[in-house]
């Protein structure tokens, strides 16, 4: 993403002082043109962002700071209150500590272990194909109807699970409705999804590395397994990795469609996540500028993700 | 040190045979080049060598023992690869350190070893001994603590050097490690290398697509031309003395020129309608089509020759001039060097007359192979 910005970047510098140097032989004026000419090319993307990105984003925070509620025709400036009222809020702690978790699951589940399924498949030769259509399946599915499945696999009585657990003598729970297995659960079925995603990315990135690093490495007499990972593969697969570690971070905040299902953040506020607090909030109490305040820190938890990226991690991972 | 036997060497992928039986003896401390168009096997045969291809059949020694079955980093090799293949987030240093380290017993190769036990520390301290040696001697020393992509591509190749240096290997192979570099620099490479060689006393073995290469850097050149070895020799009997058409052809730039001529039962030339009477073959075929092969140097201007030819284009090289012409006799494209001075006044469509040394032109057969003058007429060949 920002990758291709940088790219981009470093393109416009090379060619801004050839097309400088130009107009300023040529035309004063057709400096100036040039400019407007950019401006007007430009003109309908950035219209469009402000419209659909960049208003909404300016609309939602000044709505934070209001008491407004959806079909009310007038509204106060309330300054802080909701956020304050946010902060003595148990639900939305406890979403935010449940999203915390799930999150802390979820990340190095789903990266290390599409990792490790990446690196084991393109390790054998044979079967390929299979493999990476059985783990990427998932990836197609969508999750709400994913998630009903899950319901039947999950439900305590008749459920798959608890069946296949009766037969090895073990006894089942109440998986969802069991307020210490609930987020377990979630994390699992999250890590599930996105595992052949992450799974897709590793492998492009392994089948970017020069055959000849290996080659060299053989030379030298590195041995297989690990000290070739650490020393060849995981280090060429940094960009990668961090380019996963983001996406699977924002997309594990942005939990929503499994909780929404099977538990509607049950049972009691075990299972309350920030987004499905946010849907509740907004769209079934119709406290619309306090759905506004938490999705506001929201984004500022995607921003500061985002941020991390680009200040700090990518300088680590690129070597040229 | 070691010399490196190659006995009856087979690579096939599925049906395509690459290497169709190499048999080649590379000597202790020699420069043997492998030269050979894209496609020849030259790559190939020099990853079975250092093992990470393996061959369909035949077999490796170096030094006496039998490799075939060892992996590459038992086979005391190293090897310079075109890419120059450095770790990209090693610093030079680190990079150097690698083969070296990889050979140290596990228990001295951990972080905090050094710390903890004597020898560890020694052994820590004289990889690092070795690697500053090694990068003096290549004037890098400077560089240690850069990472590759702060490097030029000369650098580059320097540091994937030292790296096949540190561990005094009984042969280096090279795989084309001068051809990402720009021309001035290439030229500048092939000199450094091979004073290495000569410093080093290393057997090396080198691969190249780039005859100037062969010539200028090799003790001995193998030509490979679809996976079989035509001509094994030194740079200046394949240059002067091929044994086959095709080593003349890939040997010697611009290439050579080859006339059509037949060839009388008693061994007698005749081209362009006329014979040469001052050559015998020693053949013993029948009436044939045989190929009169003279090198740029050896054909001058003669303007009393009846051998006529149109200029098409001329490379000025500033001390010489190379022309190339059109004519009949010559079904095609001649190309003629002559001193700048003996071709200043020519220009392209200008019509010339030329003659050729018979003394030094050779003489191939259909099938490409050399035919040789009578011993009784020209002496040694």
């Amino acid at each position: 993403m920002s990758q291709h910005a940088v790219v981009l970047d470093a393109h416009l510098q090379s060619e801004a002082p050839q097309a400088l140097g130009k107009t300023t032989v040529s035309l004063p004026l057709g400096q100036a043109r040039e400019q407007r000419t950019a401006w007007l090319l430009s003109l309908p993307a950035v219209l469009l962002i402000v419209l659909f990105l960049i208003g909404p984003i300016i609309a939602i925070v000044l709505l934070s700071f209001t008491d407004w509620q959806l079909g009310m025709s007038s509204y106060n400036w309330i300054g802080l209150a909701n956020y304050i009222q946010l902060s003595e809020d148990e639900a939305f702690l406890a979403a935010l500590k449940n999203t915390l978790f799930y999150v802390a699951l979820v990340l190095p589940g789903s990266v290390f272990g599409g990792l490790a399924i990446a690196v084991l498949i393109e390790a054998r030769p044979s079967g390929v194909g299979l493999y990476r259509t059985l783990f990427f399946l998932p990836v197609m599915g969508t999750l709400i109807a994913m998630s009903i499945v899950w319901e039947y696999i999950l439900q305590p009585d008749f459920g798959l699970l608890n069946m296949m657990l009766a037969e090895l003598g073990i006894e089942g729970r109440n998986w969802l409705n069991d307020k210490d297995s609930v987020m377990y659960v979630l994390a699992g079925i999250g890590i599930w999804h996105q595992l052949g995603y992450n799974m897709v990315l590793f492998m492009s990135g392994l089948l970017a590395i020069p055959a000849q690093l290996y080659e060299a490495a053989d030379m030298d007499g590195v041995p297989h397994g690990w000290s070739r990972f650490r020393l060849i593969t995981w280090p060429m697969l940094g960009p990668v990795t961090l380019f996963v570690v983001v996406i699977t971070a924002i997309k594990a905040f942005q939990v929503f469609d499994t909780v929404e299902v099977l538990t509607r953040g049950g049972p009691g506020k075990n299972s309350e996540v920030l987004l499905h607090l946010m849907y509740v909030e907004g769209f079934q109490f119709f406290r619309t500028s306090y759905a506004a305040a938490i999705t506001v820190i929201f984004l500022f938890i995607v921003l500061l993700i985002t941020l991390l990226k680009t200040r700090f991690m990518e300088k680590k991972v690129h070597y040229s | 040190m070691a010399d490196i036997k190659l006995s009856n060497i087979k690579k096939s992928f599925g049906n395509t045979e690459i290497l169709k039986g190499i048999h080649l003896d590379i000597k202790d401390g020699e420069f043997l080049t492998l030269v050979g168009a894209s496609g020849s096997g030259k790559s190939t045969l020099l990853r079975i060598i250092s093992g990470l291809e393996e061959q369909s059949g035949g077999s490796i020694k170096i030094g006496g023992n039998e490799v075939s079955s060892k992996r590459p980093k038992d086979r005391d090799l190293a090897m310079v690869f075109q890419s120059y293949a450095l770790y990209p987030h090693f610093s030079v240093r680190e990079n150097m350190q690698v083969p070296l380290r990889m050979r140290l017993p596990i228990s001295q190769r951990l972080p905090l070893a050094p710390l903890l036990s004597a020898r560890a520390k020694a052994a820590t301290e004289a990889v690092q001994q070795r690697v500053i040696e090694v990068a003096t001697q290549l004037h890098i020393d400077h560089l240690l603590e850069r990472k590759p992509s702060e490097l030029s591509g000369g650098q580059c190749q320097r540091v994937a050097l030292g790296r096949a240096m540190v561990r005094d290997p009984a042969a280096f192979l090279m795989d084309e490690p001068l051809s990402n570099l720009d021309a001035k620099l290439r030229v500048h490479m092939r000199g450094e290398l091979t004073q290495l060689h000569r410093k080093l006393g290393t057997t090396f073995v080198y691969v190249t697509h780039d005859q100037v290469e062969a010539m200028t850097m090799s003790d001995r050149i193998a030509l490979l031309v679809e996976g079989e070895l035509i001509q094994v020799d030194t740079p200046h009997n394949m240059y002067h003395n091929p044994s086959h058409l095709k080593v003349a052809e890939f040997i010697g730039s611009p290439k050579i020129n080859l006339i059509p001529a037949t060839q009388s039962s008693r061994g007698r030339l005749a081209f362009a309608g006329q014979s040469l009477d001052t050559i015998t073959l020693d053949v013993t075929s029948g009436e044939s089509q045989v190929c009169i092969a003279v090198r740029p140097e050896d054909i001058r201007l003669a303007p009393n020759s009846n051998l006529a030819a149109r200029i098409i284009h001329i490379e000025n090289m500033g001390g010489e001039k190379i022309l190339f012409a059109k004519a009949a006799w010559a079904q095609g494209k001649l190309a003629i060097k002559l001193g700048a001075d003996d071709a200043q006044s020519l220009m392209p469509g200008d019509e010339i007359k030329l003659e050729f040394n018979p003394r030094k032109a050779m003489f191939f057969d259909r099938n490409g192979q050399r035919l040789h003058r009578k011993s009784t007429s020209m002496g040694a060949h």
